[in-house]
């Protein structure tokens, strides 16, 4: 059995390399796994409301799309009463679908509430109208999307200056990563995150003990909808160029692989999911072509029946918080599910 | 007479054409025992799944300390010191030991949602230590609760029925699946929430030998009804409820 501190330094070496990341790769991988980031921090969001939570969400990336169409139409200069600054860009992208989540929680919780199956069907069907509507809608740019999203800048009025060179973008896409890696994890740490996680193995007796379940699962969709937009702002910025295709089914889909072969349950496992699985298909989808598309699957369907906790769920799951076990803390040895 | 704690008056349920419970009257006093027995599909779980909110009854209806509790939802109810035990082990098999025992630590009154939590829940954790340590659960406090042989689940069940500082505790078979050591250890664990936490219990039961040890009134329950109310001793020496209920083995 490996050592009690074995996920602690994996997890800390994880991001020490990614800081150091800029001075191994050339200028050309190091903006490309910039922009990859905001794919982890989307796959962060699906682990904390599907790993934790136990809501298999079909419709994740109408999250995504909703922040990336919020930060293109505000730094775009196109909804002029909210000023043209990023900072409220990424705002709205996190505030705006944070909030259609919780509204869609709330209604789709209340009473006996959706679950298991039912929840991810009408997620699904929710992701494809999410789609069609976003196609169809002139203001955001129907079928073509927008053009010309302007880069991250920072500073304030006039004095504002565009982030360009790389290695500033990359850091500051890995200090949102890892601020909203910081933020999910101490509440999956906290005793809020026992709560949702009771909540996934047994709703009802979660309620037997006056947890209101409702609540509780309407808060989780919505912190998940707000991370997941706040990835999509910033990932807006990078590929300046915003589509319907950025809000439906199939990225939803894709989300849901990456996080499922990192492992559902460990946020940085879904984190390194995300990054793995889209450095990969940059490497390869050229020399396999659409074979690796049958790859992906393949190994999407073998990473569930095998190794249900993901190919890295295992070895980055933290022991559990010191509250808990008080002087020694052993690691969690978690049931497959 | 003291007002009792939980009162059952005339509830009936109805499941479409079928009539489950029919005008089922019961009441526990603070700090009592009872054992609800009866054949299979004589409704006693659903009496359960009517009085913690599970299911609104078609007619009748529950009190809890002078209040009406009729048609709330299960998690207000729980809030107000009614917890139920489930036939299957409650456990959450993919949380940790210590996870487990958290939960409950946490279900206090005023904290429904996710807000009051943050903070509140810190104070758990000596609590849950202290539990541990008592139910000899502390070494496996790290270990998936899936993992625990069948008895632990049982105990650590029960730590977190304690934990969760109940009035009032529904029971529905604690002792199924048990050994005969297991099941004495559960009677003296029953007895001792009574006497020293004062919580009142209500057992469903088959094991008679588990109801003669508990040695607290008793309520006969057959096709939706209240047969008879009376002591264990009472019980067996009814004719219609050995007929009914303890059949062929009370005869041999």
């Amino acid at each position: 059995m490996r050592s009690v501190g074995a996920a602690r330094a994996a997890t800390a070496g994880v991001w020490l390399l990614l800081t150091i990341c800029p001075l191994a790769l050339g200028e050309w991988r190091l903006a490309q796994l910039a922009q990859i980031m905001s794919y982890g921090i989307f796959a962060m969001s699906l682990a904390f409301v599907w790993g934790q939570t136990g809501l298999l969400c079909f419709g994740q990336a109408i999250f995504f799309g909703t922040g990336a169409y919020a930060m293109a139409l505000i730094t775009k200069g196109l909804l002029p009463a909210l000023g043209d600054g990023p900072a409220m860009g990424l705002l709205a992208a996190t505030v705006l679908p944070g909030l259609g989540a919780l509204l869609a929680g709330m209604l789709m919780f209340r009473g006996r509430g959706l679950s298991g199956a039912y929840f991810a069907i009408v997620t699904l069907a929710a992701a494809v109208i999410a789609e069609r509507a976003a196609s169809h809608w002139d203001f955001i740019g129907g079928f073509n999307g927008l053009l010309d999203v302007p880069p991250l800048r920072y500073g304030f009025g006039r004095g504002r200056v565009e982030l360009l060179a790389t290695t500033p973008v990359y850091y500051a896409m890995l200090g949102a990563a890892g601020a909203v890696y910081g933020l999910l994890l101490w509440l999956e740490r906290s005793p809020v995150g026992t709560a949702l996680r009771a909540v996934r193995d047994n709703e009802q007796r979660t309620a037997y003990f006056g947890f209101d379940i409702a609540a509780y699962k309407s808060f989780s969709l919505a912190l998940s909808g707000a991370v997941a937009g706040l990835a999509g702002g910033l990932f807006v910025t990078q590929f300046g160029f915003v589509s319907p295709a950025l809000i439906g089914v199939p990225l939803s889909t894709e989300v849901l692989i990456w996080t499922a072969l990192g492992g559902r349950e460990v946020l940085l496992a879904a984190f390194l999911g995300a990054l793995g699985v889209r450095s990969a298909e940059s490497a390869l989808s050229k020399a396999l072509g659409d074979y690796w598309l049958l790859g992906l699957g393949l190994s999407f369907i073998a990473s569930v029946v095998i190794f249900p906790r993901g190919l890295l769920g295992g070895l980055l799951s933290l022991p559990l918080p010191r509250r808990m076990v008080g002087g020694g803390d052993p690691r969690p040895s978690r049931a497959r599910t | 007479m003291t007002r009792p704690l939980l009162q059952v008056c005339e509830v009936t349920k109805d499941f479409g054409g079928l009539r489950v419970l029919r005008g089922v009257t019961l009441s526990i006093g603070a700090g009592e025992l009872r054992c609800i027995i009866g054949p299979n599909g004589c409704g006693k779980t659903t009496l359960f799944n009517v009085i913690t909110g599970a299911f609104s009854p078609t007619s009748g209806t529950v009190w809890f300390r002078g209040a009406q509790i009729t048609h709330r939802p299960p998690h207000a109810i729980s809030r107000l010191g009614i917890v139920r035990k489930f036939q299957v082990p409650g456990v959450y098999p993919t949380l940790a030991v210590a996870e487990n025992l958290e939960i409950p630590l946490l279900s206090r009154p005023g904290i429904g949602g996710p807000w009051s939590l943050l903070r509140t829940g810190g104070r758990a954790a000596a609590r849950s230590r202290e539990l541990l340590t008592r139910f000899g659960l502390r070494p496996q406090a790290a270990r998936a609760a899936a993992a625990l042989p069948h008895g632990q689940k049982q105990w650590l069940e029960i730590a977190m029925l304690i934990a969760s500082e109940a009035n009032v505790l529904l029971l529905d078979e604690p002792t199924a699946g048990m050994s005969a050591t297991e099941t004495l250890a559960t009677v003296a664990l029953i007895r001792e929430l009574q006497q020293e936490h004062g919580i009142a219990a209500l057992v469903i039961e088959h094991d008679m030998t588990f109801v003669r040890r508990l040695d607290c009134p008793v309520t006969v329950m057959l096709r939706g009804s209240v047969l008879f109310e009376g002591s264990y001793a009472q019980v067996q020496a009814h004719p219609e409820v050995r007929e009914a209920y303890l059949g062929h083995a009370a005869r041999a």
